[in-house]
């Protein structure tokens, strides 16, 4: 993959809450690439969550500069920011306003002053890309916990954005909730040529990421891809994490005695190693 | 306490154009002490069930036997408080229920709420506090100041004050960082050894009903479609695919690499510990065999 140009920057950015010793965020610099899928992993309490929340304008800064998509963030640019970042937060009861699912995926967009032709195409549109399109006119307190997100991701993709944040956003979802709003995300990033920033605990979805980001107690303490993130297994435990399931299972075979190739290993590559062993033994 | 339910069901606005099935003829044994746990899909009827283990549901039809309580239809809501303290519910995202000014308060409010006078109350906030990792230095600390971790671990200890005999868990580790996931589903493992408290846990985490669970319901559709132990539930893997269920990873990593022609001898491994277990034979057989 070619390293593309950042569509996201923050340079030294301090956070403190009130009545807080330690500020949530302390002089983080980061840079994340357009077009990536960055996963951005930490214990609960890091600081993962405000950093998304510093850059939709939610929190105020203390400290440092950030820009998103060539804009610096700051009250002057906020609202342009958020319609080329939406955010996908955690609880899919709280982002509800409309009284059917078209109503709140048409809701920023009449925010954002779009005229109604415009609008109606919009809406049908960011619905039929999240799968929706049969349940428009239903109620969304009767959708299911993945469809809600699936909704709530409609809503961004109506605005036309360049970034979807995900805030922990398949963490209350049941195991194939999870799957789905994964599934689409995926395909909407192919199709939208978007940037995914997703904060998660999910070690598989942070796998399968172009990029990991490891946040703790406000510092950003490493960044790389997958492998050079997971091999660093015991670091990663140190900092309330963990590893993923081949890299503890590694860990094990290595202590009964058997050599793996340094480096981490995703599933099917494991396989192949643990069959190599068996059959050239 | 051993909990029996006879030919459950449970209508949700039963009378009404809105009525709906939460359970159909449900018949099970939660055995005294037991580590139960109770997989499904989201809607399969998971929480009904619960929620009639310490009668905040009466069933529609049928009896429930609650140790040597029996609710019944026409049971009525008077004199069910005991009970429920002896049946803890720990619902899920249990953070939302935190109310008090402080810690300590938050914890002591239902033995104090049961009748249990208040230094006895506080006592035993401050045992449940320790039991969950909570040390003295939160108790004064409005329980909003604390982390999503540490609100979850403080609304638990509010349910472990009230000395339940029985722990029900709804999805108490969801949201939750790995470390935070970890340090609770130990708590649980050590209040049910140690203090041989049963517990019944409903879950999404398959890796969980694997390293903990001794028995398992599986629900679909308001009824239990299958019990049995871990590997009894886990043998079928087609089976749990067309329920909408799946494996715990060490069993889905296990097929992969049977697939490439390991002969893993069955069962299945079902945790990763299993899994290093039976593989280390295979790749290693000389020094693999002879130390195991």
């Amino acid at each position: 993959m070619t390293e593309e140009a950042p569509i996201i920057t923050m340079e030294n950015v301090t956070v403190r809450y009130a009545e807080q010793e330690q500020p949530a965020l302390d002089g983080i610099s980061l840079t994340i690439p357009a077009h990536s899928w960055t996963a951005l992993i930490g214990h609960n309490g890091s600081g993962k969550s405000t950093l998304i929340k510093a850059l939709d304008g939610l929190v105020t800064i203390d400290g440092g500069t950030m820009t998103v998509a060539g804009l610096t963030v700051n009250e002057e640019n906020i609202w342009q920011i958020r319609r080329r970042l939406g955010v996908v937060f955690q609880n899919p009861e709280n982002q509800f306003v409309g009284a059917t699912v078209a109503d709140d995926v048409a809701f920023g967009l009449e925010n954002a002053q779009v005229p109604r032709p415009a609008m109606v195409d919009r809406v049908a549109a960011a619905l039929e890309q999240v799968g929706m399109t049969a349940y428009a006119e239903r109620e969304p307190a009767h959708l299911s916990g993945g469809q809600k997100q699936r909704v709530a991701i409609a809503g961004i993709l109506a605005l036309a954005p360049d970034i979807i944040a995900l805030d922990e956003a398949t963490s209350m979802l049941d195991p194939e909730g999870r799957a789905s709003v994964l599934r689409t995300i995926r395909t909407l990033k192919a199709q939208e040529n978007l940037t995914i920033l997703s904060v998660t605990h999910d070690l598989e979805e942070a796998a399968a990421a172009d990029h990991v980001i490891v946040i703790d107690n406000g510092h950003l303490v490493a960044s790389g891809t997958p492998p050079e993130i997971f091999a660093q297994g015991a670091a990663l435990i140190d900092m309330g994490l963990s590893v993923p399931f081949t890299e503890q299972l590694k860990t094990d075979l290595e202590a009964g005695g058997i050599t793996l190739p340094a480096g981490y290993l995703n599933e099917e590559e494991m396989a192949a190693q643990l069959w190599k062993l068996y059959s050239t033994m | 306490m051993e909990i029996v339910l006879d030919h459950v069901s449970f209508t949700y606005q039963a009378g009404t154009p809105f009525a709906g099935d939460g359970l159909k003829d449900v018949s099970v044994t939660i055995p005294d002490g037991s580590y139960t746990a109770i997989i499904g899909q989201t809607g399969s009827g998971k929480s009904t069930l619960l929620q009639h283990l310490n009668a905040l549901l009466k069933p529609t039809q049928g009896t429930v036997r609650i140790g040597d309580r029996v609710i019944t239809p026409q049971t009525s809501n008077k004199n069910l408080k005991p009970l429920r303290a002896k049946v803890g519910l720990v619902f899920q995202f249990a953070e939302n229920q935190l109310f008090e000014e402080t810690v300590e308060k938050d914890v002591a409010f239902g033995p104090k709420n049961f009748g249990v006078p208040a230094a006895e109350a506080m006592e035993r906030a401050h045992h449940a506090l320790t039991l969950v990792g909570i040390g003295p230095e939160y108790y004064q600390h409005s329980p909003f100041d604390l982390s999503g971790g540490q609100m979850r671990r403080v609304a638990i200890a509010g349910v472990l004050a009230m000395t339940p005999e029985l722990l029900i868990l709804d999805e108490p580790t969801a949201g939750l960082d790995p470390k935070g996931r970890k340090e609770l589903m130990t708590l649980f493992e050590q209040l049910h050894q140690e203090q041989g408290i049963g517990i019944v846990l409903v879950t999404h985490q398959m890796e969980d009903v694997a390293n903990y669970a001794e028995h398992v319901l599986v629900m679909a559709g308001g009824q239990v479609i299958k019990q049995g132990s871990p590997a009894a539930i886990f043998a079928d893997p087609d089976w749990l695919h067309a329920h909408h269920l799946g494996l715990p990873q060490a069993a889905r990593f296990a097929r992969l690499v049977q697939a490439q022609g390991l002969p893993l001898p069955a069962p299945l491994p079902l945790t990763e510990k299993a899994l290093a277990h039976a593989l280390l034979p295979l790749l290693h057989p000389g020094k693999g065999q002879s130390d195991e």
